[in-house]
């Protein structure tokens, strides 16, 4: 009974004195930083521009501000001690919403300076991330429009591209794996300096941890729906006439329904391999100025004209991703799980550009909204 | 003989074994299993499981001679007495070993994930505070509790699926890519993390009901076990590339430690929350061995309760004193081989010196 109650006294003194007194981080002494740039500069020092939050407890009005802040070195973690210095507070990325890279930092190879974030307990490996033309360092301290954080501005930005399957979804993990991988690629989010506020452009196309090319935001959703990731919705406008009385005549907006694709590798001889990738789309037209969508014929027609359009934008995609070297669609993998053999034999980054790609894009319109 | 309070029930005998099977190893199984047979290391816990079967076999059949008496009561009567002791010395040394060894894996973990700053004698002691906490109660309290945390399990079964957002089955292919050498010694990296089922050695007597309910009891309790890992293991195979798993010594926390949902954040953090109390009781299974060695060292079939401060004092000093992680996997490394000593090596030994000599238990004492 009495080492009993010893016990539970020992354990509940232990329990209230001791949690976490040598671990805690009080929200008052820590400054949150909420998106982080990097970029090389041209000597080859790393920079890095931090958005750090400023938490104020105030009564007067939910006011939250936050501040640029820049420094040179190494590393990403020895900028972290820099940057520590030159704010109020202790310096915590476990919050972080969005990490820029810089175009020069993107070419060069990413690994080394994402490292940091992968070996911390406290980061936020959800984070997102993407790559910017010209410098983090530029778009970061471009004046914003609205009031927004600098993070919550840049993480609604993509997020609402990720929603229309221009960009793919993800993030500081997610990249991991196909980066690591072989026979695997990912792309990022490409923003670019509009002359008004930061814009998506499209994706920025990797091979290994460097950025080897871009797709524009067109051919980035056609290249999202080619690997199967279709999210909540995909639109696209395309020339489908030559004449007409009226410029928006020509055009058509199709909106993607329901996607089904196939992917198929062959190899042949032991060395070739081919790609056949059937990609079937549903379609809803959104726009179509020159109406008739009931007649039976003009429909036949517009699915046809639609589909070779597509299937030619999409052997430009493919060109563009055996230049850049980048495996996207997994195909090494696939090599890799299904033809072990021929694998072994081959130097995947200089085997992948000869890989050939046969696309085909068939379209079937569905839906025309409440109008014919 | 056998005090009605500490008996159980053979469904209690299920998950005491399961609870003491899963533990620290859960996480760190992943990465062990794939650096030894790389894709395929899901299929060497499954053979791993199907091995310990074999093995849980020849304890039951060694139980069975001595139907209320534990392993440390018939040594003596197989080995003669001095050899006897010795083994039995050397049993509760072992079983103290490994109890050290779960608690400085389990504040190692907590350290490099949580607690960064925190003194490691504290995590230390907490844990082994839990233990004495329980240890010094009877084993039907013990088989209770372990009960009651066996939902833990699925707890972490569910936090672990939702990483099957994001995966790619491309990875595991080819299937039989490792090839036979690779995946047995997967299959000796798995062994270690199922270690766990020899309390049968010691609990054998305390359960009530027919030898075929206990056997089976045990089985299913491997069963689970097995399942739990071969779903950890497959799962970390198909979420990151083998070229990052390598990388990666916590795979399973490392994934969820990436989702985030809209109402909560550090799926990692909740994860380990709910493993430290698995970690605990697979800690605790073994205390009990351990206790119950000690015990009976000085004193015949005498009540474990005893001896469980002195227990926890050695284990507390041997995890405060092994602090190198160098020398942490030499113990992990040298522990997994001499496990099959104990586990399988000793009880077959024991078995075949029963059986040649006709050893067995006759109302109530060997003979």
């Amino acid at each position: 009974m009495r080492t009993g109650l010893i016990l539970f006294a020992t354990c509940f003194l232990a329990a209230t004195l001791l949690s976490g007194c040598w671990d805690q981080q009080l929200l008052k002494d820590i400054r949150i930083v909420d998106a982080s740039g990097l970029d090389l500069d041209p000597e080859g020092k790393l920079q890095a521009t931090s958005s750090v939050l400023e938490v104020s407890g105030s009564q007067s009005g939910n006011k939250s501000l936050d501040e640029i802040q820049t420094g040179k070195g190494n590393t990403t973690r020895q900028l972290r001690d820099i940057l520590d210095r030159k704010i109020s507070g202790i310096y915590s990325a476990s919050k972080l919403r969005v990490t820029l890279m810089g175009e020069a930092l993107a070419r060069q190879g990413i690994y080394p300076y994402l490292d940091v974030y992968y070996r911390d307990p406290s980061s936020a490996l959800n984070a997102r991330i993407a790559v910017v033309e010209g410098t983090a360092h530029d778009i970061l301290t471009f004046k914003k429009p609205g009031t927004k954080l600098v993070g919550e501005y840049f993480n609604k930005l993509i997020s609402s591209a990720e929603r229309r399957t221009i960009i793919p979804a993800v993030n500081l993990q997610l990249i991991c794996p196909p980066m690591l991988d072989p026979g695997d690629a990912f792309a990022l989010p490409y923003i670019s300096k509009d002359t008004t506020s930061p814009s998506i452009y499209g994706i920025a196309l990797f091979s290994g941890d460097k950025m080897t090319g871009t797709l524009k935001s067109e051919d980035s959703m056609l290249y999202l729906l080619m690997a199967d990731k279709l999210a909540k919705t995909a639109s696209v406008t395309l020339k489908i006439n030559e004449e007409g009385s009226q410029n928006p005549e020509k055009y058509i907006a199709i909106d993607i329904q329901k996607l089904k694709r196939k992917l198929k590798v062959n190899v042949q001889n032991n060395r070739n391999i081919k790609v056949t990738l059937d990609l079937k789309l549903k379609i809803a037209v959104v726009e179509y100025a020159k109406d008739h969508l009931n007649d039976k014929r003009n429909l036949t027609q517009l699915d046809k004209k639609l589909s070779e359009e597509l299937t030619r934008r999409a052997q430009v995609i493919t060109q563009k991703m055996l230049q850049a070297k980048h495996d996207g669609f997994g195909i090494g993998r696939r090599v890799m799980a299904y033809y072990p053999n021929t694998w072994k034999k081959l130097h995947w980054l200089e085997d992948y550009p000869k890989v050939e790609f046969v696309p085909k894009v068939t379209v079937k319109i569905v839906k025309h909204g409440i109008m014919n | 003989m056998i005090n009605v309070r500490d008996q159980i029930t053979p469904g209690q005998l299920a998950f005491l074994v399961v609870q003491t099977q899963i533990g620290v190893g859960l996480l760190m199984l992943p990465s062990q299993v794939h650096t030894a047979a790389q894709g395929d290391a899901w299929i060497s816990v499954l053979i791993a499981g199907l091995l310990v079967q074999f093995f849980i076999v020849v304890l039951w059949c060694l139980g069975r001679r001595f139907p209320s008496l534990t392993l440390y009561d018939y040594l003596p009567a197989l080995l003669g007495r001095y050899i006897g002791k010795l083994v039995h010395l050397v049993y509760a040394a072992y079983f103290i070993l490994v109890s050290s060894y779960i608690i400085i894996n389990f504040a190692k973990t907590i350290r490099d994930w949580v607690l960064i700053e925190t003194p490691q004698w504290i995590v230390i002691g907490m844990m082994t505070s839990v233990c004495i906490y329980l240890v010094r109660e009877s084993l039907r309290t013990i088989a209770r509790f372990f009960v009651l945390v066996f939902f833990c399990n699925i707890a972490l079964i569910i936090i672990v699926s939702c990483a099957y957002l994001h995966v790619n089955f491309l990875y595991i292919l080819p299937v039989g890519q490792a090839g036979i050498w690779k995946i047995t010694k997967g299959v000796h990296e798995t062994m270690a993390a199922l270690a766990g089922y020899e309390i049968l050695l010691i609990c054998y007597p305390f359960v009530k009901g027919g030898s075929v309910a206990k056997i089976k009891a045990v089985v299913f309790a491997n069963i689970f076990s097995t399942l739990l890992y071969a779903f950890a293991v497959f799962t970390s195979l198909i979420v990151f590339s083998p070229q990052e798993l390598k990388l990666l010594p916590q795979p399973l926390l490392y994934m969820v430690k990436a989702l985030g949902f809209k109402l909560f954040e550090r799926l990692d953090l909740y994860f380990l929350s709910l493993w430290m109390v698995v970690a605990t009781t697979s800690a605790i299974g073994y205390f009990f061995m351990a206790s119950k060695g000690v015990a009976n060292l000085f004193r015949q079939q005498s009540n474990h309760r005893k001896a469980v401060p002195y227990t926890a004092a050695l284990v507390f000093i041997i995890a405060l004193i092994i602090q190198d992680p160098l020398l942490i996997d030499t113990i992990g490394k040298i522990l997994s081989i001499t496990g099959y000593v104990f586990i399988i090596g000793i009880p077959f030994v024991l078995l075949m010196i029963s059986v040649l000599f006709n050893i067995h238990e006759a109302r109530g004492r060997p003979r």
